[in-house]
């Protein structure tokens, strides 16, 4: 059965091809196919002439588009030269185009410069596409230039006048702080106190707790020595000395400073003779004065309460011309009177000092070690502005 | 027996020498003898009269609070109850300050102008003042 019917499809099939093939072979003497290409351009206007036509206006509009290109392209040109190189070498070709197109389209003929207008065209329109885009970067970005240069000048403005304000606040605290201590000062200056034989006295508030000078009374202060002789012992004082301490008694830790002066001619012995001596071994016309300088003092015992203090005070002592470190026990403590009162002691040898101990003929000889001591009063007073 | 003469001089002459520095007393100031005595001495005050306020005096001691403020004081006295005073005052550099004006005296009180009054004893050449704020004493000074 299946192979019946494909015997049938296979009959029905070549029977519609003859049927095809006859049915054109009957038809295709009375077909004629003519090629009307040439026949229907000689029938309208002469195209020549309308290209001609539409070259010369294109080539009018060309030279306009030019001449006012030109001048867009020298202004953007030199704006853009000063931005990036490649820019200005794509004005450059752009230009030279625009030179190559207006003198093509007016020497060469009219096919070539047809299709070279059409080429030439579009690459200005797209190189003209590109100008633009080029000058809207460079305008946003002169915009943008511009903008940050204005807030750049804004925040500056800004932060100049947040310095001056600054400024001007450090100086007012300043200024306040000074009227405030000036005031202060100006209260505790004019503060009266009862007056003491018609002198109106300042304030006579004193604070052992104050880093302060403390000037060496001399009518009130003596410095000696004390030495041992085979024949006699003896002291040998000056009533002579001056000088100033600056610290503070309650905290000498944070600093001593200050001298000690004595005149090495002022020692006296109470016995011509004797003195006469001192002075020539001391060499006292050589080295005219003794001077001590303090440098450091250890406190063993400080009492604001009783405004008293002990310890060790450390310094240089120069005597008959030479220096040396020397460490002196003493106590103090503040008077009735308000004056700082010194006591001290040190044991030292003459040799240390290149002096030579008097002997005499062998009979009188005195010890190389003597004992120096100070009695000392000073007059508190505060520090100048400045000092410290 | 006995040295004879020239011997007995050397034996005098060398005691002499060995003897002459024993002469000498000893000068060792004690230790607590050392500070500047402060005038406690007795002056052989007497209640001071207007006589004794006349002439020139300058200060020899001030104690007491004032003289955290004052090293020196100087005092013209007028028998006709005026006065002139000078005050050098402690400081860096120290300062003068003068004034002028009018004494009185009642009993031992000696007023200045308006001033706390003050305790006056007086010797021949010596003035002595107690106040509330320390006690001065002053003594004669010459005029050149």
């Amino acid at each position: 059965m299946k192979k019946s019917l494909q015997v049938i499809g296979g009959a029905a099939l070549l029977l519609w091809t003859l049927t095809g093939l006859m049915a054109w072979k009957s038809t295709s003497d009375q077909i004629h196919i003519t090629i009307a290409e040439e026949e229907s351009a000689t029938q309208g206007p002469n195209p020549i002439a309308l290209l001609t036509d539409q070259v010369g206006t294109l080539q009018e509009d060309l030279r306009g588009l030019t001449s006012a290109l030109s001048e867009n392209f020298e202004l953007l040109g030199t704006a853009l030269d000063a931005q990036t190189g490649g820019d200005g070498a794509l004005l450059d070709s752009m230009r030279a185009d625009l030179a190559s197109l207006a003198l093509n389209s007016a020497g060469e003929g009219q096919t070539r410069a047809t299709a070279a207008l059409d080429q030439r065209l579009a690459r200005v329109e797209g190189l003209l596409q590109q100008v633009l885009a080029a000058n809207e970067d460079a305008a946003e970005r002169e915009r943008l230039a511009t903008r940050f240069a204005e807030q750049e000048r804004i925040r500056e403005a800004a932060r100049r006048k947040e310095d001056a304000r600054l400024a001007a606040a450090r100086t007012e605290q300043e200024l306040a702080r000074q009227e405030t201590q000036a005031a202060t000062d100006a209260v505790q200056a004019e503060k009266p106190r009862r007056g003491f034989l018609s002198f109106q006295l300042p304030s006579d508030d004193f604070t052992f707790d104050q880093r302060q000078r403390f000037g060496v009374i001399t009518s009130l202060s003596r410095v000696g020595f004390d030495a041992k002789s085979t024949l006699h012992d003896f002291t040998g004082v000056s009533e002579k000395a001056k000088g100033q301490i600056i610290v503070n008694l309650a905290h000498p830790e944070y600093g001593i400073e200050g001298e000690l002066r004595v005149p090495a001619a002022s020692l006296d012995t109470a016995l011509e003779g004797r003195d006469e001596e001192m002075h020539r071994v001391l060499g006292v016309e050589r080295f005219s004065e003794m001077t001590f300088v303090p440098t450091s003092f250890e406190a063993t015992r400080i009492d604001p309460e009783a405004q008293e203090f002990e310890g060790t005070i450390h310094g240089d002592m120069t005597l008959h011309g030479k220096t040396r470190k020397v460490a002196m026990k003493m106590k103090g403590s503040i008077d009735a009177s308000r004056r700082l009162v010194v006591d001290g002691e040190m044991a030292l040898k003459m040799s240390d000092f290149g002096i030579k101990p008097p002997n005499k003929l062998g009979m009188i000889k005195v010890e190389d070690e003597v004992r120096v001591w100070i009695s000392l009063r000073a007059r508190p007073s505060a520090l100048a502005t400045g000092e410290n | 027996m006995g040295l004879p003469l020239h011997n007995s001089r050397w034996a005098v002459g060398l005691l002499a020498i060995l003897m002459a520095p024993a002469c000498i007393a000893p000068s060792v100031l004690e230790a607590e003898n050392r500070a500047v005595e402060l005038s406690t001495a007795n002056y052989g005050w007497r209640p001071a009269t207007i006589d004794d306020l006349q002439g020139l005096f300058g200060s020899k001691e001030i104690t007491g609070s004032a003289a955290t403020a004052l090293t020196k004081l100087y005092y013209w006295f007028e028998s006709d109850g005026s006065y002139t005073g000078a005050a050098l005052f402690a400081g860096s550099p120290p300062r003068f300050e003068t004034l002028s004006g009018t004494w009185t005296l009642e009993a031992e009180t000696l007023i200045l102008d308006n001033s706390e009054p003050a305790t006056l004893s007086a010797t021949d050449e010596a003035l002595r003042l107690r106040g509330a704020e320390g006690e001065v004493i002053l003594v004669r000074e010459q005029v050149q």
